[in-house]
């Protein structure tokens, strides 16, 4: 893709997004969203090669959608079942992806035992990591209890594989690499989008008989908070890049990418929660939305030390 | 191999040559806080780039440069560090003056000045900052005068790197009296071997002299010296800061790559990388670095429509601070041996030392911040 049909892709999403699944309606279920999503936009087979039903664009491209999905907080599990429907091609596993890409499944990652795992509850398949081997199990052939999350727009559920036998889909490094990234690149979307309704109010919020924002002190918070997110998505980016093309420093670049995305969206949605004043501590407000997605990404799938020292080892230092 | 692999070999054996051989003397000189060191070696090194024709790589051929692409010219910065080749001593003239006079300058002024830049025989520096003017470069004072013998130029400016080196100053001088903030500025270019002008070393926290303070006392420059229309300074000075694009941010970071090893070094020759904390501190540091990298080669993909027109803003905080808290950290692996001086600064003292500075020059941390929340978000001005 050129930059202008990125440009094009970006903004297409930015509108469905915003019109067709705000914010709001995250809270609970909708299966209109879903079905738009998976099924009318083929979102879960966008970097799925077309030779096997998919869309054929690149990983960079899913990236782009997932950090507009990410303003929104989507609650339907796009990024789950698109990043399984491209380790599934990877894998030649190819009668496991039609219902992934008609929007008729979905699919989930349990990348570590015990732990919560979302997007569970309502999947089809799951893409089980176990010591380094990556297995595809239905979702029908285990035990899945749905939890109540801390963030309502991420449902979680407990799994509990028992003794479900799964398919070997090979190893789970290329997997576990690309599921972190689109975690990246969804969490930078979601920082932006925080970032600019932070911005937005110190505009109009007036005390003192100035806007907020005209205090150098909130000023540079703002600059500070810009900085970090910046390096974020740079880093989120050059790792969808590396994803799409495969590149060798993939496996040392994704789990940087979310090591510093997440880090910036916790740090972004908890001076948004503080920046909004007594207003951004509502239900009311989205500010909590975004800081409990933040904070859900951080807990699942790799805490950002870990993340850190996972690619400072793969980097041969 | 690709045609840029290509290139990379080219580079690769050039520098090895002559940095293992006849110019073997300057590897890893210069640089901040070391700006004294090997000066004549650097500058027949600087004749020899040249001589390469590596000087000018990403200049427009019609300016005489070789028109090369993003990619070769990362290659070139990533290869001359690798080489450790020594701190450039013409980086303004090669990375401001020339593109400055390239894109605002007449005919007559791009054949006398830019040949003389490409060859590595003229040194240049940079005239904005005075005393009254650092943050607030608009404040400048320094005024100059047409007359029939040409500019006469009174007043002082200070910070200017390597004054005490070079051949030419760029200048930002009040020419219309009675003027304020940006307007009424002119853009000279003014020789710095006459009877007009005083360069006085500042000695500086690291006990070298990078900056200095440099007196204009009736120091003249021909009336055909001015970038631009008189008067119209200001435009050509931001112009020349959007050169800027972050393709020698990436030749510093190899720098900044070299001094987290050394930093790795130090703390796995006494130990302390074994601890935990310390250990996570450096992979916190190395993490920084690759971030800092995604984000040059992100400003460098970026083509204009998509700018936030602040990446140097941004890419200025995140290096300077990275910086600066590696200086700290190396100070910490170090331990107390690190408050001892044996006959001059070690590599480490002069990273912990000289970093103080990248917070402060060329804009400081607190500018681009209000210029972070005004130019791209609209905040209001703080008018507190």
């Amino acid at each position: 893709m050129t930059s202008d049909d990125t440009k094009e892709l970006r903004d297409t999403m930015r509108s469905f997004f915003t019109e067709q699944a705000p914010v709001r309606s995250q809270l609970a279920d909708e299966p209109s969203i879903w079905k738009r999503v998976a099924t009318e936009l083929g979102l879960t087979g966008l970097a799925v090669p077309e030779a096997q039903g998919g869309s054929g664009a690149t990983f960079a491209d899913l990236a782009v959608v997932l950090e507009e999905a990410g303003r929104s907080l989507l609650r339907a599990p796009l990024l789950s079942t698109a990043v399984a429907a491209v380790v599934l091609a990877d894998a030649g596993a190819d009668d496991l992806l039609p219902g992934l890409l008609d929007g008729s499944g979905s699919a989930a990652f349990v990348t570590a035992a015990d732990s919560p795992v979302a997007d569970a509850a309502g999947s089809t398949l799951l893409l089980v990591a176990t010591s380094d081997v990556l297995h595809a199990v239905e979702t029908a052939a285990v035990s899945v209890t749905p939890l109540e999350a801390m963030d309502p727009t991420r449902p979680l559920a407990r799994v509990q594989l028992g003794s479900a036998s799964g398919r070997a889909l090979g190893p789970s490094a290329y997997a576990i690499d690309i599921l972190h990234v689109a975690l990246a690149a969804e969490s930078v979307g979601a920082a932006r989008r925080v970032l600019e309704m932070t911005v937005d109010y110190l505009k109009v919020r007036e005390q003192f008989g100035r806007p907020l924002g005209s205090f150098q002190a909130l000023r540079h918070r703002i600059a500070d908070l810009t900085v970090e997110l910046d390096a974020a998505t740079s880093t989120a980016w050059y790792a969808a890049r590396a994803a799409a093309n495969r590149a060798p420093d993939l496996s040392v670049v994704a789990p940087l990418a979310k090591a510093v995305a997440q880090d910036a969206f916790t740090h972004i949605a908890g001076e948004a929660i503080q920046l909004h004043g007594g207003i951004g501590f509502t239900w009311e407000h989205d500010a909590h939305l975004y800081f409990k997605r933040a904070w859900t990404t951080a807990l699942l799938h790799g805490d950002s030390r870990t993340l850190r020292r996972t690619a400072f080892a793969r980097a041969g230092m | 191999m690709s045609a840029l692999d290509e290139f990379r070999a080219e580079v690769r054996s050039w520098l090895t040559e002559r940095l293992q051989g006849e110019y073997a003397g300057v590897v890893g000189t210069g640089g901040p806080g070391r700006e004294h060191e090997h000066v004549e070696e650097r500058k027949a090194w600087e004749q020899e780039l040249a001589r390469g024709k590596w000087i000018g790589l990403g200049w427009p051929r019609a300016a005489g440069g070789r028109g090369a692409s993003i990619d070769e010219q990362v290659v070139f910065y990533e290869e001359y560090a690798r080489a450790d080749g020594p701190g450039r001593i013409n980086h303004l003239g090669e990375q401001l003056a020339g593109p400055t006079i390239a894109a605002f300058g007449t005919q007559e002024q791009k054949d006398r000045f830019l040949p003389g830049i490409l060859s590595g025989t003229e040194i240049w520096c940079q005239g904005y900052s005075e005393p009254g003017a650092g943050s607030d470069l608009a404040a400048v004072r320094t005024a100059a005068t047409l007359r029939e013998d040409g500019w006469h130029i009174d007043g002082q400016k200070v910070w200017t790197s390597l004054a005490q080196y070079a051949d030419w100053c760029f200048v930002i001088a009040r020419t219309d009296p009675g003027s304020e903030r940006h307007r009424g500025l002119s853009y000279l270019l003014v020789p710095m071997h006459q009877p007009g002008i005083e360069v006085r070393p500042i000695v500086q926290i690291t006990g070298t002299s990078e900056f200095n303070e440099v007196f204009f006392d009736d120091a003249l420059t021909d009336a055909d010296n001015v970038v631009g229309e008189p008067g119209a300074g200001w435009r050509v000075a931001m112009g020349t800061l959007a050169f800027e694009r972050g393709v020698s941010t990436l030749g510093q970071q190899v720098g900044f790559a070299r001094d987290l090893d050394e930093v790795i070094a130090a703390a796995r020759a006494n130990g302390v990388a074994d601890d935990e904390a310390v250990r996570d501190q450096i992979i916190e540091a190395w993490a920084g670095l690759q971030t800092l990298r995604h984000t040059a080669l992100h400003t460098l993909n970026n083509d204009a429509s998509s700018s936030t027109g602040v990446e140097a803003n941004v890419s200025k905080l995140l290096w300077a601070n990275w910086h600066q808290r590696l200086g700290e950290l190396a100070m910490a692996v170090t331990g107390a041996d690190a408050a001892v001086v044996d006959g001059h600064f070690s590599p480490l003292q002069t990273v912990f030392l000289a970093s103080r500075a990248g917070t402060i020059y060329g804009g400081s941390n607190e500018v681009q911040r209000n210029i972070i929340a005004e130019r791209l978000w609209g905040l209001p001005k703080d008018r507190a």
